[in-house]
């Protein structure tokens, strides 16, 4: 057995303890916004944040963060909630400023890809909320272990939607 | 929001009203037609099995449904791919249709099998214009004036219809209070088959709202699913969990022709939950939690025995097979209806002539989850599927042949997913006749999820073609005589893989006879464009699949239509040819495309792509033209296309460097003439999309294989483009009431990248690469030459 915690809840997981935290967050928490894309950490489509940092989880087993504050695309508002210090009323009906901006801006297309790539936009603008264009691109495409992958083309639709959930966050709604 | 209503009985109201008139009993329209209307739809008895368990359609509650509150819900058989077009234009043209606010459109049922009408792929949404919703939309409108009519006493003629309140001679009634506790009488004629790759057909001929009275199609109106998705509250396929499932794994041949010579099995001690099924050639471990099975899969796989099999030419061997060993005399040749006038004294006479080959790779679908699929075959014979496809109602025939069933015993039930691009268009997507074999042997649900490499390697690939071209200018630098032949192997296997593998019954392999798409004849799809030219002979000439008749499995490499599919292999070559030609001629590739033109919107499409570009009039390669060095050279190329009622025409600006063969599209401009835009922000977006895809085929993708199988096996051995790799986008959207239709818009864009950037490759260097993709070590290996 192994104790997560996942969007602020500790969790008791009994799987062994070199399962990867994808089948543990999709199948045992039943947390679907991470996809399987690869199994291979080459896509991102599974990613998730740990202390805040975007890691595959298709590849991330569940011992090795026992410890650590894991993040899925489910847990985004509160995450922004707790960030701004919204009382739990403002808390229910708020969603992440990404998640706003993805809507807003029509970003998915199929969308298999993009709890992934709101994760890493997530992080991002949690450590640069201005970024410009070149640095939206390198974020998505060789910041962490593999370039975040979109079949449907999205890119030019995530671009728009991380430069207006700055926007968003700039005015802190 | 896309819901699944369960209660289909608190609806419309009566109304009588004839089909008869609105239905041609002769004529062009319905020539031909045998199944029209309910009755004679059931005295077929293959379509009479596959409408129990189905929808009625030619009732008009099975596609709309007006509820006393005014609320409307609607359904159709498309799946959305994520075109949106369902849960945006659908609504919009519906909405326009009935006289209603979008907003009253408050659910889309579509995807499963028992809760839509008309099947079909997820293709051509908007039907060129007319769409089968817009037609079931427009019958009901009609049926709902004469029900007012008759409660108001007013003539039909004298009622006016807005957001949903009828008025006339003073008096008002909201659609609501006008279907409660009524019963419309109203029969939609339908013809076609339900199962097939095309479903069902609305036919016949009912008033349409009149363009000048549109208001709500032409908005940028929202896609309902798109917040689901983000807030992570849609139930994906991915998501489905029945009561007692057992998640499954397969073990697939060693290679495309391997048959099994003996089944490993998973340690018991490691794996005690596991257990390895067998059927015919096709290996699958089943275990109650995911990562057992998965670990046990690897252990089966490595410990199971296969014969070997070395009956493919390999990639690098690929168009010296396909010219030289395929038997191309085996299909009819085809040949377009632009072939006109005679082609050889112009070849003869020719003042400069251009005679070339062309050559376009396998390219996967590759979406970017690998398929997967829930089975549960239930003690009675009762086959409930869960999955992500884009033809739900053929899958059920496919099932049911598969099992010696008919296909009101399968239900399938289509989730949202990773998009296919065409793959699963003609009924499975892969996984889910290997969950139904699984889970009749095991007697539980069985969800099947294949691997990344699985995906890559058992799946169909878009076809592989070859074109040769003849060409031939006067002395003016027109173009006197065109001759193409298109050579491609039968472009569309619909055949379950898993129902193959076991050696199951199928639809046959494709053969010369086989139906439509699934034919290994090679029909003409990219239309003409360019019609001053005064000879033309394009013809297509069609043969079976490698290795489909030396695979001791029937397998080999599968093919299977793609975005723009065989209009993408027939539209390379064109272009790139036109484009060399205006080099030849010494002319203007834009102008030299509009000298040959005829047709008001492609040379609108031109214009537009030529000024939104920023185009400088002048001849190719430029001036200072490089094929060698370190420093980047540009250059731009030009493309067009005419597809699903819609003119497309882009420019891509290219940075090449030659020593390294690296291509860099730097700017990618797009003109858009699909008549109405129905929605245009959202028609951005899917153009955009498309783009990105484009250059991604263009510049890297070629699925690479080997005498036995497919070897590109993950993201790095079958890369796509990076988001850092993408160009400046610029999407001109050109809205054209005066069509009075609206074309497509989520093909064609993937397709015109590759002949805009070879022909800029051109423009750069003064080489051209006549083979896709565009990757750095032809490129590179072209420029030394």
């Amino acid at each position: 057995m192994v104790t997560i915690t996942v969007n602020g809840v500790r969790r008791e997981v009994h799987a062994p303890e070199d399962t990867p935290l994808l089948y543990v967050l999709r199948n045992d928490l039943e947390l679907g916004g991470p996809q399987f894309g690869c199994g291979l950490a080459q896509c991102g489509a599974c990613s998730v944040l740990v202390d805040g940092k975007e890691t595959r989880s298709c590849v991330t087993p569940i011992s090795t963060v026992a410890n650590q504050e894991v993040t899925t695309l489910e847990g985004l508002p509160a995450r922004w909630a707790k960030q701004k210090g919204l009382s739990a009323d403002e808390a229910q009906n708020t969603l992440h400023p990404v998640q706003q901006a993805w809507i807003e801006e029509q970003t998915p297309l199929c969308g298999f890809c993009q709890s992934g790539m709101m994760i890493v936009a997530t992080e991002l603008l949690e450590h640069n909320p201005r970024p410009t264009v070149t640095q939206i691109k390198a974020a998505f495409t060789t910041s962490g272990p593999s370039p975040h992958l979109c079949r449907c083309g999205s890119y030019a639709a995530i671009i728009d939607a991380v430069k207006h959930a700055a926007e968003i966050m700039a005015k802190g709604r | 929001m896309a819901t699944i209503a369960e209660n289909t009985k608190n609806i419309c109201g009566r109304a009588t009203l004839s089909r008869r008139q609105f239905v041609k009993t002769g004529g062009a329209l319905v020539v031909g037609v045998t199944f029209v209307g309910s009755e004679l739809l059931k005295a077929s008895p293959a379509a009479a099995a596959a409408f129990k368990n189905s929808l009625d359609p030619t009732l008009p509650s099975s596609w709309i449904e007006i509820h006393p509150d005014s609320t409307i819900l609607i359904r159709t058989g498309k799946s959305d791919f994520g075109q949106g077009t369902t849960f945006t234009a659908y609504r919009q043209i519906v909405a326009d249709e009935l006289s209603v606010p979008f907003e009253a459109i408050t659910t889309v049922v579509a995807g499963h099998t028992d809760l839509t009408p008309d099947g079909s792929g997820a293709f051509d949404f908007l039907g060129r214009g007319t769409p089968n919703i817009r037609k079931a939309a427009a019958y009901t409108y009609q049926a709902l004036l004469d029900l007012a009519s008759e409660r108001l006493a007013i003539p039909k003629d004298q009622l006016a219809v807005k957001d949903g309140i009828v008025s006339g001679g003073g008096k008002t009634i909201s659609y609501g209070d006008l279907v409660k506790d009524q019963q419309l009488k109203l029969t939609i004629p339908v013809s076609g088959d339900l199962t097939s790759i095309f479903g069902l057909r609305v036919e016949g001929n009912p008033p349409m709202k009149p363009v000048s009275e549109y208001t709500v199609i032409g908005k940028s109106l929202p896609n309902s699913i798109i917040v689901s998705k983000v807030t992570a509250k849609e139930t994906w396929a991915t998501d489905i969990r029945l009561p007692g499932m057992l998640h499954g794994r397969m073990v697939h041949p060693k290679t495309l022709g391997s048959t099994l010579v003996s089944a490993g099995q998973p340690d018991k001690k490691k794996f005690p939950n596991s257990q390895v099924v067998v059927k015919g050639n096709l290996v699958g471990v089943v275990a109650p939690t995911e990562w057992e099975a998965i670990q046990a899969s690897q252990q089966v796989a490595a410990t199971t025995k296969w014969t070997e099999w070395k009956g493919l030419p390999g990639s690098a061997k690929l168009y010296d097979y396909l010219r030289k060993e395929s038997d191309w005399t085996s299909a009819p040749v085809q040949k377009s209806n632009a072939t006109n006038g005679d082609v050889a004294p112009a070849l003869a006479s020719a003042h400069k002539k251009l005679s070339a080959t062309y050559q376009f790779s396998y390219m996967k679908h590759a979406p970017i989850g690998p398929t997967m699929a829930v089975a549960d075959v239930k003690p009675d014979g009762t086959v409930h599927i869960h999955t992500h496809n884009q033809n739900p109602q053929a899958l059920r025939g496919e099932i049911a042949t598969m099992l010696g069933t008919t296909p009101d015993h399968v239900v399938v039930h289509t989730h949202p997913g990773a998009g296919h691009y065409g793959r699963s268009n003609g009924g499975n997507a892969g996984a889910e006749d290997e969950a139904v074999i699984l889970s009749q042997v095991v007697g539980k649900p069985v969800r099947v999820q294949w691997m990344r490499a699985e995906d890559l390697q058992w799946s169909t690939q878009s076809s592989a073609a070859f074109s040769d071209v003849e060409l031939a200018l006067d002395e003016k630098g027109k173009i006197a005589g065109y001759q193409i032949d298109h050579y491609m192997p039968a472009m569309q296997d619909d055949r379950p893989i898993g129902a193959v593998i076991a050696g199951l019954p199928t639809m046959s392999a494709p053969e010369v006879q086989s139906k439509g798409v699934t034919s290994t004849v090679n029909g003409l799809s990219d239309p003409w464009l360019y019609h001053q030219v005064p000879n033309v002979i394009e013809r297509g000439h069609g043969t079976f699949q490698v290795g489909q008749k030396t695979s001791p499995i029937a397998v080999g490499l599968r093919d299977h239509s793609m975005r723009t599919p065989g209009q993408f292999q027939q539209n390379f070559p064109r272009e790139l040819a036109i484009s060399e030609a205006a080099a030849l001629a010494g002319a203007d590739a834009i102008q030299f495309r509009l000298d040959h033109a005829k047709e008001e919107r492609l040379i609108s499409v031109l214009k537009e792509v030529r000024d939104g570009s920023g185009w400088d009039t002048r001849s190719s390669p430029r001036t200072g033209a490089l094929s060698a060095g370190a420093t980047p050279v540009r250059g731009r190329g030009v493309s067009a296309m005419f597809r699903s009622g819609t003119y497309w025409a882009c420019v891509c600006e290219i940075a090449v460097t030659p020593s390294t063969g690296a291509i860099v599209v730097e700017k990618y401009t797009i003109a858009v003439d699909p008549g109405i835009v129905v929605n245009p922000a959202q028609l951005k977006r899917q153009v955009e999309g498309g783009a990105v895809m484009g250059i991604s085929h263009a510049l890297l993708e070629e699925a690479m294989f080997d005498e036995s199988g497919i070897t590109s096996r993950d993201w790095n051995t079958y890369p796509i483009l990076k988001m850092g790799d993408i160009p400046e986008i610029k999407v001109v959207l050109l809205h054209n009431p005066k069509v009075g239709a609206y074309g497509g818009g989520s093909e064609a864009a993937n397709a015109l990248a590759a002949p805009a950037i070879a022909a800029a490759l051109h423009d750069a260097t003064g080489k051209v690469l006549r083979r896709l993709p565009l990757k750095r070590a032809y490129v590179q290996a072209l420029l030394k030459a």
